[in-house]
């Protein structure tokens, strides 16, 4: 395997895309070849600082928020409310009449 | 979500169990707020959008038969254009919106790494920034990111591949003309 092929599997490899027999045929030639190594250090490197600095993960939804998004699902699709989970009692949405078996 | 148990609840969906899109949207919500508020630059303007692409997503949802992508790539990529759309409206360009409002303020304030990072990705372009935003950091495949910005799998993996070098250079060059990062 040649640097301009390693090269084009370096980045899957940083992110665990590649089979298990292409990923030791790069992780041997990066071995022996100081470029790709260097390449695959910056690739996971990068993916790591990335990963770690840019999702704010106390950026959440509001329940207030999130109710008013259900509340708009709940009023566009209005034949769901017969399973909707928010109901304690489900049988008030029974039909008020018993439909006559065929 | 595995794709297998997503197929699932969307299935329910269709069959008109409520409960199943209650769950979907659990799942996504806080994820799709994250992305969108990249896009559109303020949390009022990403709540907005969030809750049309939802709306969207599900009113076509009957359609979905999603094999082998997943609902999730599917939805995302109904955000993103909504978002898009949006950002249009308010007429400005992304690199000024990434700067304003909740999304600059940074997590560890007191991180000089951290400071070089966001000022290296702003100055990216809006393509660079959602490759990395998704498959880096929300840890999304490439084949979900292809159909989010309807490109291949192997388009994405190699602009993953560039941008990862191009935001390295960023930061070398932010490094050098920002004396205050040590």
């Amino acid at each position: 395997m040649d640097c301009m092929m390693v090269k084009q599997l370096i980045g899957p490899m940083s992110d665990a895309q590649l089979t298990q027999e292409l990923d030791d045929a790069v992780t041997l030639h990066c071995l022996t070849c100081p470029q790709c190594s260097q390449e695959l250090h910056t690739q996971k490197t990068m993916r790591t600082l990335v990963h770690n600095h840019l999702v704010d993960q106390s950026l959440v939804v509001t329940d207030t928020y999130r109710s008013r998004c259900m509340r708009r699902l709940n009023d566009r699709f209005p034949h769901f409310h017969g399973t909707a989970s928010v109901s304690a009692n489900q049988t008030q949405y029974q039909l008020p009449i018993q439909l006559e078996e065929s | 979500m595995q794709i297998s148990y997503e197929h699932r609840l969307i299935e329910r969906f269709q069959r008109g169990d409520h409960k199943a899109m209650e769950l979907l949207v659990d799942h996504y919500i806080d994820g799709l707020l994250r992305f969108v508020i990249r896009i559109v630059g303020s949390r009022e303007d990403a709540e907005d959008v969030v809750q049309d692409a939802l709306i969207k997503s599900f009113e076509r949802a009957y359609q979905f038969r999603g094999t082998p992508s997943s609902f999730g790539a599917w939805l995302y990529s109904i955000a993103r254009s909504t978002a898009l759309d949006r950002r249009r409206q308010l007429r400005f360009p992304f690199a000024q919106m990434t700067l304003i409002d909740d999304i600059s303020a940074p997590v560890q304030p007191d991180s000089n790494l951290h400071a070089l990072l966001w000022s290296a990705f702003e100055r990216m372009s809006e393509d660079d920034q959602t490759v990395l935003f998704l498959c880096d950091a929300e840890n999304m495949s490439h084949a979900d990111v292809g159909i989010i910005m309807e490109r291949s799998t192997a388009a994405i993996s190699s602009q993953l591949y560039r941008a990862r070098r191009r935001l390295r250079d960023e930061m070398a060059r932010v490094k050098e003309v920002t004396p205050w990062i040590a």
